[in-house]
């Protein structure tokens, strides 16, 4: 294997006819690294995931995981991976215990007690049949089923959908605790949040290419957030005059504004004015997701025809 | 192939094979039990033998007269037939759901994300057919004795056995061919209409070459031409050609598939 490399891409592409999943697709994912791909629906980050665990073949370019490859070696390569597919579709007729069961004996066992440790962080009843199970419950079901495998690489697609906050809190948490045994994590979502929340690095996928590759920390300063405050004392916007700060409305003492970057400076100033009441709301993917774009059309040589 | 899927196959199925079973077991039982022995048998004789020419061809009764003995009567009023419809059924119902089944609900995600070959997974699947059809074979068997010992009626049963061979080997090449459409399907609807059209097909094929002179060609491309009951619980013999000839058949089948799985996409 190269050293520390868990996944890799090379021009990775995949046409279903003539419809495009992903193209030229340029991935490398370190050991112990919690990486997300991010993108909106139909950006191609369920084709990368169904490319790494060789349920398709590649168009075009190649895929290795753990140094083999992600079609030819399939089978060994599952051998050290965990998934969770985006919807739980699990039997119907079997029971947790079950299915977890069968999962095992797929691969010489499973740890009981880490199994039953899950279940009751998880709220999972595992002598109940999955068709008697509400959706929610076999989604956790299914996280259940990945986290108790114990994987080297762990893939992820849309963890926390259906999932109420508190669990969705606890799903962060479990990929955390992977991040700290070293598990290489590889996390879908179309979640800002959630990828912000426990990824070292996001790929940002749209239309099946790849905008960019950002860490976290880089891609929450480009983060744009929107702010309301309400003030004890009225502000005149012109002394808003900040780095990153923009003024969409203001009326009184109150104030709606378009934050990107560190917030200390900001803060102050407000507080001079004292903070009756303060709510931001989460980024806005798409407006992330402008930027890049924009930022990589850019970079293409303007074509002479159109 | 996997002995823990496998295992959890059957488990998952045990409801509906043990429900096949029974009624397998309990038809063969009553037709044993209705049996109205060999004097009164000669009267439907009589009644088969005034039937037009074409609905005992269809209906497979070659030997009219063979009803008044208690093998030639089960096998007229079961074997040809409704064992054929029964037996027919589930192996074209469990071959078509082998592979498109698991990718329309996406229960084969779990199965390829596993550290399982493709050829692994529908090998598995296969085996489960055989054993399912096997035991439903068994079940046939096990029917047409008790029905024996319920009515005093001795059924002698080693002139089943060669039937039993056939029909196994019969009933696994229907069920090859259906794995093979359930593997190129991605619904499981999809391969059974196809499958249940394509033993349509060869019924009418051995229908038109036993019916019509012009036609017998056609008796070589029917899996159905190999399949005579009543021929061969007369004579008692086990047709090991015959059971070679559709095991190689079903190998073939199942060749095709396999290579299909390895090679195809899985959007699951």
């Amino acid at each position: 294997m190269s050293k520390g490399l868990v996944v890799r891409t090379q021009d990775l592409t995949k046409y279903y006819g003539p419809v495009r999943g992903v193209e030229g697709v340029h991935l490398a994912v370190a050991e112990g690294e919690v990486f997300g791909l991010l993108g909106p629906n139909g950006a191609g980050k369920t084709t990368m995931l169904r490319l790494l665990l060789g349920f398709i073949r590649p168009t075009a370019g190649s895929a290795s995981v753990f140094d083999l490859d992600a079609w030819a070696d399939a089978t060994a390569i599952k051998a050290r991976v965990a998934y969770l597919p985006s919807t739980p579709n699990l039997y119907g007729e079997a029971s947790g215990h079950e299915l977890l069961d069968l999962l095992g004996r797929f691969r010489g066992g499973l740890d009981r007690s880490r199994c039953e440790e899950l279940a009751d962080r998880l709220q999972v009843d595992l002598a109940r049949p999955v068709q008697a199970l509400s959706r929610g419950t076999r989604q956790k079901l299914s996280l259940l089923l990945a986290f108790a495998l114990d994987a080297p690489l762990l893939v992820l697609d849309e963890p926390s959908t259906g999932l109420d906050p508190l669990m969705q809190f606890e799903v962060v948490e479990l990929m955390r605790e992977q991040r700290r045994r070293s598990a290489t994590v590889l996390l879908a979502s179309h979640s800002l949040r959630e990828v912000e929340q426990v990824c070292d690095r996001v790929a940002m996928l749209r239309e099946g290419r790849l905008l960019a590759v950002e860490e976290v920390g880089k891609l929450r300063s480009k983060m744009v957030r929107q702010m309301e405050v309400l003030l004890e004392r009225a502000l005149d916007p012109g002394e808003l005059h900040l780095d990153g700060v923009a003024v969409l409305e203001a009326s009184g003492r109150r104030l709606r504004l378009a934050v990107r970057g560190p917030l200390d400076e900001l803060m102050s100033l407000l507080a001079g004015h004292g903070i009756r009441d303060l709510t931001c709301a989460a980024p806005d993917l798409q407006e992330v997701f402008l930027h890049y774009y924009r930022q990589a059309v850019d970079e293409q040589p303007v074509p002479l025809t159109p | 192939m996997s002995l823990s899927l496998i295992g959890f196959t059957l488990h998952t199925q045990r409801r509906t094979l043990a429900l096949y079973a029974l009624g397998v077991l309990l038809y063969g039982m009553a037709i044993v039990l209705l049996f109205p022995g060999p004097a009164a048998a000669a009267a439907p004789a009589q009644d088969v033998e005034a039937l037009p020419r074409a609905v005992r061809v269809a209906l497979g009764i070659s030997t009219p007269a063979s009803l008044g003995t208690i093998h030639g009567w089960v096998a007229a009023q079961y074997l040809q037939v409704v064992w054929v419809a029964l037996l027919g059924a589930f192996a074209i119902g469990f071959g078509s759901a082998a592979i498109a089944r698991e990718l329309e609900t996406g229960t084969l995600g779990l199965l390829l994300a596993s550290p399982l070959s493709r050829t692994t997974i529908l090998l598995s699947k296969v085996a489960v057919l055989a054993l399912a059809l096997l035991g439903l074979v068994a079940a046939t068997l096990v029917g047409l004795a008790l029905g024996g010992l319920l009515a005093r009626v001795a059924v002698p049963l080693e002139r089943f056995l060669g039937v039993a061979l056939l029909g196994f080997a019969f009933f696994f090449a229907i069920g090859a061919y259906s794995v093979l459409l359930s593997a190129l399907a991605n619904e499981r609807g999809t391969a059974l209409g196809l499958a249940a059209g394509i033993t349509a097909l060869f019924y009418l094929a051995n229908f038109l070459a036993l019916y019509w002179p012009q036609a017998a060609l056609l008796r070589y491309v029917s899996l159905f031409s190999f399949y005579r009951p009543q021929e061969l619980v007369q004579s008692g013999v086990v047709p090991w050609l015959d059971v070679l000839v559709l095991a190689g058949q079903a190998a073939a089948y199942l060749l095709m598939a396999a290579s299909v799985v390895r090679e195809r996409d899985f959007m699951v």
